[in-house]
């Protein structure tokens, strides 16, 4: 018996006010336990359809629903937000709070008392060195500052994770312990986990179903087995660009 | 015609603007009226607007009171009115002088700070985060700022009060010929309740308009260093062309009839 559906999006359109279309008719849905990896070129609108899915940008239509609640019901808004944690492109640290008040930041706001434990916890658990907790996110590497992240994203026990390009700006060799890292963490937390990226290491890594997104919809979507096995042209031409770049030189 | 759609089409994007102010300084007087509030963020707001902001308010106050004692002296010196200096300098220092420049010195330093640092947590989604962490950064940003502006400025404007008094009283008794004691004597004679109440509710809606205007600009700051920089001008403009359009309407409101 299948997993029951955690995340849907219905038919969701967003067009910003210049007139770019980046979600057309979007449909998608992810079951719990699940890690779907979104795959896309830049700007094809990943990032906006995390921002849809938390309700920080409006749809012009269509609906998204997760964990049963609507992204539209305002009066629990607060309630659909607790389900999801998130580890940003950039970080997003705090920049005038340290790294454990990172951590403990969003534990504190619940009301959690032993808030500074769980923040050193998930921080260790991470794999950050306990000299950096004291630190500034200004005072990170890039690798350190992900690492951060994902444990502010953790600690807060969510239902949902998402993970926009989590290796974006590392080198290869911190990437991939990044990658290694959130599937630990995906695996030990048994999440419904939605990750989006340009890099197919991680989602071969990451994912247990990918997605291809391109304008405004996904195109194709499979286990992560058969990433390497469609015949589909546009996630061929996504996966090896110059392949079809040299044909179309040589003839 | 052209000329006719470019009026309108500037008057409609005015009145949205307009419109997006109101629905920005509602969210903001709400969440400084409701729980929690943040004291942590509220103290270091009122460190940052109010105490690192004493030696530039300090220092205009003191060259105010000084200047507007010699122009005063020189001035009234052509029909032999000179006696009316401590007078004209404690009157135009209480009502106008304290409050205005205390206002667009803090304008300038705390307005531009709030629309950056705002601004810089915009762009590099610290404000998204806060939301998805169950902060509202209403209450979290946007309260703290507004009530330590609210709270500091007619501190400021009493500090910029005294100082200016004393930068008159210095030229005053150093440079113009006065006695110190009828200078005192004169000055606290002439120093009305109403004056400094006047003052005080000024730099309150100063302060008011300076925090609003700091964080209306930050939060709405685009992508990109560029437009960042632009927040920060449009708020420090935004914030004196309101506190010099505010200074009119209260003053008007005390003295006008």
């Amino acid at each position: 018996m299948p997993t029951p559906i955690k995340i849907e999006f219905k038919n969701a359109c967003k067009t910003f006010s210049n007139g770019t279309m980046v979600l057309n008719d979007f449909c998608l849905k992810v079951r719990q336990n699940e890690s779907l990896v979104i795959l896309g070129r830049s700007g094809v609108g990943k990032s906006v359809m995390f921002k849809v899915l938390l309700g920080l940008v409006y749809m012009n239509s269509g609906n998204v629903v997760a964990g049963g609640i609507s992204v539209d019901d305002r009066k629990r808004r607060r309630q659909y937000l607790s389900q999801f944690s998130m580890m940003f492109q950039s970080g997003a640290l705090f920049d005038s709070m340290t790294v454990e008040q990172n951590v403990s930041f969003g534990l504190t706001n619940r009301g959690i008392s032993n808030a500074t434990e769980i923040a050193r916890e998930k921080l260790l658990a991470v794999e950050l060195d306990q000299s950096a907790f004291k630190l500034y996110p200004s005072a990170l590497s890039g690798g350190m500052q992900k690492r951060v992240a994902l444990a502010r994203a953790i600690a807060l026990k969510p239902d949902i994770m998402l993970f926009d390009e989590p290796t974006s700006g590392l080198d290869p060799v911190t990437g991939s312990t990044i990658t290694k890292l959130i599937r630990k963490t995906i695996d030990k937390l048994d999440l419904c986990c939605i990750t989006i990226t340009h890099d197919l290491n991680v989602a071969n890594v990451i994912a247990d179903r990918v997605a291809l997104l391109d304008n405004g919809q996904i195109i194709w979507e499979d286990k992560v087995d058969a990433l390497n096995n469609s015949n589909n042209p546009a996630l061929q031409h996504f996966i090896n660009p110059t392949q079809r770049t040299n044909a179309s030189h040589k003839k | 015609m052209n000329l006719l759609a470019n009026i309108g089409a500037r008057t409609i994007s005015m009145l949205v603007e307009a419109g997006k102010v109101a629905i920005f300084v509602s969210k903001g007087v709400w969440a400084c009226c409701s729980w929690p509030l943040y004291m942590g963020e509220l103290l270091k707001q009122m460190l940052n607007a109010g105490f690192f902001s004493i030696p530039i308010v300090g220092l205009t106050a003191v060259f105010s009171g000084m200047v507007i004692a010699l122009q005063t002296y020189v001035g009234f010196a052509k029909f032999s009115g000179e006696s009316a200096v401590a007078t004209v300098v404690i009157v135009a220092i209480t009502r106008e002088l304290g409050p205005v420049m205390a206002g667009l010195m803090v304008a300038g330093r705390t307005s531009a700070s709030i629309a950056a640092e705002l601004g810089s947590m915009k762009i590099s989604e610290q404000i998204d985060a806060l939301e998805i962490l169950g902060v509202n950064p209403f209450r979290f940003l946007v309260a703290p700022r507004i009530l330590a502006c609210l709270i500091c400025l007619p501190l400021l404007t009493l500090l910029a009060d005294v100082i200016g008094v004393f930068g008159g009283f210095l030229v005053g008794t150093t440079k113009l010929g006065f006695a110190s004691r009828p200078y005192m004597t004169q000055t606290l004679a002439n120093l009305a309740a109403d004056d400094v109440i006047c003052g005080l509710v000024k730099s309150a809606c100063f302060g008011f308009t300076i925090a609003v205007f700091g964080c209306f600009y930050g939060f709405n700051s685009a992508r990109g260093a560029k437009s960042v920089g632009e927040a920060t001008t449009m708020a420090v403009v935004a914030a004196c062309m309101g506190i010099l359009i505010l200074n009119y309407i209260v003053t008007a409101m005390f003295f006008g009839a």
